[in-house]
C-alpha cells in the first residue's frame, strides 16, 4: 500500500530524526535554498541574535559587506561602543520587520517620521538607533550629519548586497501615534520621555510581520533585483513584555509570530531562504543546554552550534577572506623619523 | 627648587630656548627630549620600590641626566613639566580624513561624518600609556603639570593630500580636549600654547615654526623660549 510518507527520507521521521539520535548528532536540520558564492556581497541585520551572526560571517571567509565602516583610527576594541562593525550598517538593533521596511523608508528618502531625534539631559539622541552612541550626541546638527551618512550606507547596502541576512526578533514594539514611526526601544528607556499621548504600544500579528516583510521585499527588490534574503528568528527571550500577559508566554507568541511569517514568505519566494536557528537553540530536544543560566541569552557553545550547521549548508570559501577590519598602517613614518631625529639630536653630546 | 621639564620631541623647542637663553629666576632648570610621541603607543612606566620610573632603560638614564634619579621624585623642591599626552599629529595627518569629517564639517564637506565623541574616544585611546603615567606620578604625590604640544602647523602636507583645513583643526581640537578634560578631573595642571603663537584660525604662527626640512609639526625656540617662561611661572 503507497501513502505520501512512504518515500519520505530519514529526517522526516522525529523517532530517526530527533528521538534515537543525541542533539549534536541532527542533521539536515536546514536544507539551502540557494548557494552562497564566494564573491556574493553579504549584509547582516536585525536582532540581537544577528550580532552573532554578523560576526560569523565576517569572519567566515564569505564577503561580508560592510557599508558603514569604523573611522580607521578608532581601535577596533571601540568599534562596538560606537555600533561599528557590529551589524553591515550602523543601524542597532532591528527587532522588528516594522522597523526593517521603516528603515528602507528613511534611507530612501519616502518616510521622514516626526519625532526622530530626542534630547536627553543634555545629550542628543537618534530616536531609531538610540544606542549608538552611549553618551548620545554633542548636538542635534551631530545626530543629522551621522544619519545622513548612515542613510547612505543603508542605501548601499540595500543597493549592493547580494544577500541580506535578517534576524527577526520581536513582535513588541512602541510607535508613534502620530505617523506610525516605529522605535527599537521604549521611549523613556535609553532616551527620550514617554508619553502616552505620543506613543502606543504595538504587537504585531502574523499579518502584519508578513505584510511588513513584503512589503520591505518589494521596495529592495525594486532597487536590487538580484538580492537574495536569508531570514532567521533570534532564539533570545523578550527582556520585559508590555502586554498583560506573563513574559514567557509573551516570548513564545512573539517567536511563533515570527517563525509563522519568516516560514510564509520563504515558503511564497524562492529568492528569499528561512535558517532554523531558532529551533537549533530553542527546540526542546536541545535541553536548554544552548542558554545562558538566566534562560534568555545564548551561550557561545549555542552560537557554535547554529553556526556550524548553517557552515555545513553554506561552506564557506577556503582561501578567501572577508572584508576584514585590519586597520591599515598608519602614514606616520615621515613625521617619526623627524621625532626620533629631534630627540638624538637634543642628546648629541 | 628644580624644574625638569622632558617629554616628546616638542620638548626640543623649549630644550633649545633654554640652551639659548636661559630664564632669569632662581629655580634650577633642566629641559631635554626623552622621547618621541610614538614611544607612547605602547606602557612607558612601572612603579618600582623608589617610586615611577621609565621602563626604557634608556629613557630612564636620561630622566636620571636631568634630574639625578631614575625614578619621579615626590618631593615640594621637585617639579616636573610634562610635554607629553597632547601631540596629535599622528590623528589628523591620517589620510581617512579625506574621507571621514568631524560631524559638524561632514555635510559640508560631503564625507562621512565621525562624531565628536568617537573623535574624542580616538584622542584618548592614543594617550592613554600618557595618560596612565600621570595617574601613577599622581598617586605617588610627584609634583608636576602637563605641557601641551604646539598647535598644528598650516604647512603641514596632510592639508594637499585631501584633508581640509578645518577637518585638521576640529579633529586637534576634539582630541586635544578630551585629554585636557581627562587632566582636568585628576586636577593636574595643564599649560597650553600661548595665545600669541596662534594664527585666528588655529594654527601656529609660522614665526612658531620650526623650519628644518621635513618637519611639519614642530615649534621652534622662539615658541619654546615663551612656554619655557611659562612654564617657571607655573612651577
Amino acid at each position: 500500500m503507497s501513502h505520501p510518507y512512504k518515500n519520505q527520507p530519514s529526517r522526516a521521521f522525529w523517532k530517526s530524526a530527533v528521538a534515537d539520535r543525541s542533539p549534536f548528532d541532527l542533521n539536515d536540520l536546514y536544507e539551502r535554498k540557494f548557494d552562497i558564492l564566494p564573491e556574493d556581497r553579504i549584509a547582516t541585520g536585525g536582532s540581537c541574535f544577528a550580532q552573532h551572526i554578523g560576526k560569523r560571517m565576517q569572519k567566515s571567509g564569505f564577503a561580508y559587506l560592510d557599508a558603514e565602516p569604523a573611522p580607521p583610527l578608532l581601535p577596533q576594541a571601540m568599534h562596538g561602543e560606537f555600533g561599528y562593525g557590529i551589524y553591515s550598517a550602523r543601524y542597532g538593533n532591528l527587532y522588528t520587520a516594522a522597523q526593517l521596511d521603516q528603515l528602507f523608508d528613511r534611507a530612501f528618502d519616502t518616510f521622514a517620521p516626526a519625532d526622530d531625534i530626542w534630547e536627553t539631559r543634555g545629550r542628543w539622541y537618534d530616536a531609531f538607533r538610540p544606542n549608538i552612541e552611549k553618551d548620545g550626541f554633542a548636538s542635534r546638527e551631530e545626530v543629522v550629519a551621522a544619519r545622513d551618512t548612515h542613510y547612505a550606507a543603508v542605501r548601499t547596502l540595500f543597493t549592493e548586497a547580494s544577500i541580506y541576512v535578517f534576524t527577526l526578533g520581536l513582535t513588541e514594539a512602541w510607535v508613534s501615534k502620530h505617523d506610525d514611526a516605529v522605535y527599537p526601544t521604549c521611549p523613556g528607556t535609553i532616551a527620550g520621555t514617554f508619553d502616552d499621548a505620543r506613543y502606543a504600544f504595538r504587537n504585531f500579528t502574523a499579518a502584519e510581520v508578513v505584510r511588513d516583510l513584503t512589503a520591505f521585499v518589494g521596495k529592495v527588490r525594486a532597487v536590487n533585483p538580484a538580492i537574495r534574503i536569508l531570514l532567521t528568528v533570534s532564539p533570545v527571550a523578550l527582556a520585559a513584555t508590555a502586554t498583560r500577559q506573563h513574559v514567557l508566554p509573551a516570548t513564545i507568541y512573539s517567536k511563533s509570530v515570527l517563525r509563522a511569517a519568516a516560514g510564509e514568505l520563504s515558503e511564497r519566494h524562492d529568492f528569499i531562504d528561512y535558517f532554523p536557528s531558532f529551533e537549533i537553540i530553542s527546540s526542546h530536544p536541545m535541553r536548554a543546554m544552548f542558554f545562558e543560566p538566566g534562560m534568555r541569552e545564548v551561550n557561545p557553545a549555542g552560537v557554535d552550534f547554529v553556526m556550524s550547521h548553517f557552515f555545513a549548508a553554506h561552506r564557506p570559501p577556503p582561501d578567501a577572506e572577508g572584508e576584514g577590519r585590519t586597520l591599515p598602517a598608519e602614514a606616520d613614518e615621515a613625521d617619526e623619523i623627524v621625532c626620533e631625529e629631534a630627540v638624538l639630536e637634543a642628546w648629541a653630546p | 627648587m628644580r624644574l625638569v621639564i622632558l617629554g616628546d620631541s616638542h620638548t626640543k623647542a623649549l630644550s633649545d630656548a633654554l640652551a639659548a637663553a636661559p630664564p632669569r629666576t632662581d629655580i634650577e632648570i633642566a629641559c631635554k627630549p626623552v622621547c618621541s610621541g610614538t614611544a607612547f603607543r605602547q606602557p612607558i612606566h612601572d612603579v618600582a620600590p623608589d617610586g615611577v620610573r621609565f621602563l626604557d632603560p634608556v629613557y630612564r638614564k636620561r630622566l636620571a641626566i636631568l634630574s639625578g634619579s631614575q625614578h619621579f621624585v615626590a618631593s615640594p623642591d621637585m617639579c616636573y613639566g610634562l610635554m607629553m599626552g597632547f601631540h596629535t599629529a599622528g590623528i589628523y595627518r591620517h589620510p581617512s580624513w579625506a574621507t571621514y569629517a568631524p560631524s559638524e564639517l561632514a555635510p559640508k564637506l560631503g564625507l562621512r561624518a565621525v562624531s565628536s565623541q568617537v573623535i574624542r574616544a580616538i584622542g584618548l585611546d592614543r594617550q592613554r600609556n600618557v595618560l596612565a603615567f600621570f595617574d601613577a606620578l599622581r598617586a605617588v604625590g610627584v609634583n608636576f603639570f602637563a605641557i601641551s604640544a604646539p598647535p598644528p602647523r598650516r604647512s603641514h602636507p596632510c592639508l594637499r593630500q585631501g584633508i581640509s583645513p578645518a577637518t585638521l583643526l576640529t579633529v586637534d581640537r576634539l582630541a586635544r580636549q578630551a585629554c585636557r578634560d581627562r587632566l582636568q578631573e585628576a586636577g593636574i595642571p595643564i599649560l597650553s600654547p600661548p595665545e600669541e603663537t596662534v594664527d585666528p584660525d588655529g594654527f601656529l604662527l609660522p614665526s612658531y615654526e620650526q623650519k628644518e626640512k621635513g618637519d611639519y609639526h614642530h615649534a621652534n625656540a622662539a615658541y619654546g623660549a615663551i612656554m619655557l617662561r611659562k612654564a617657571v611661572a607655573l612651577c
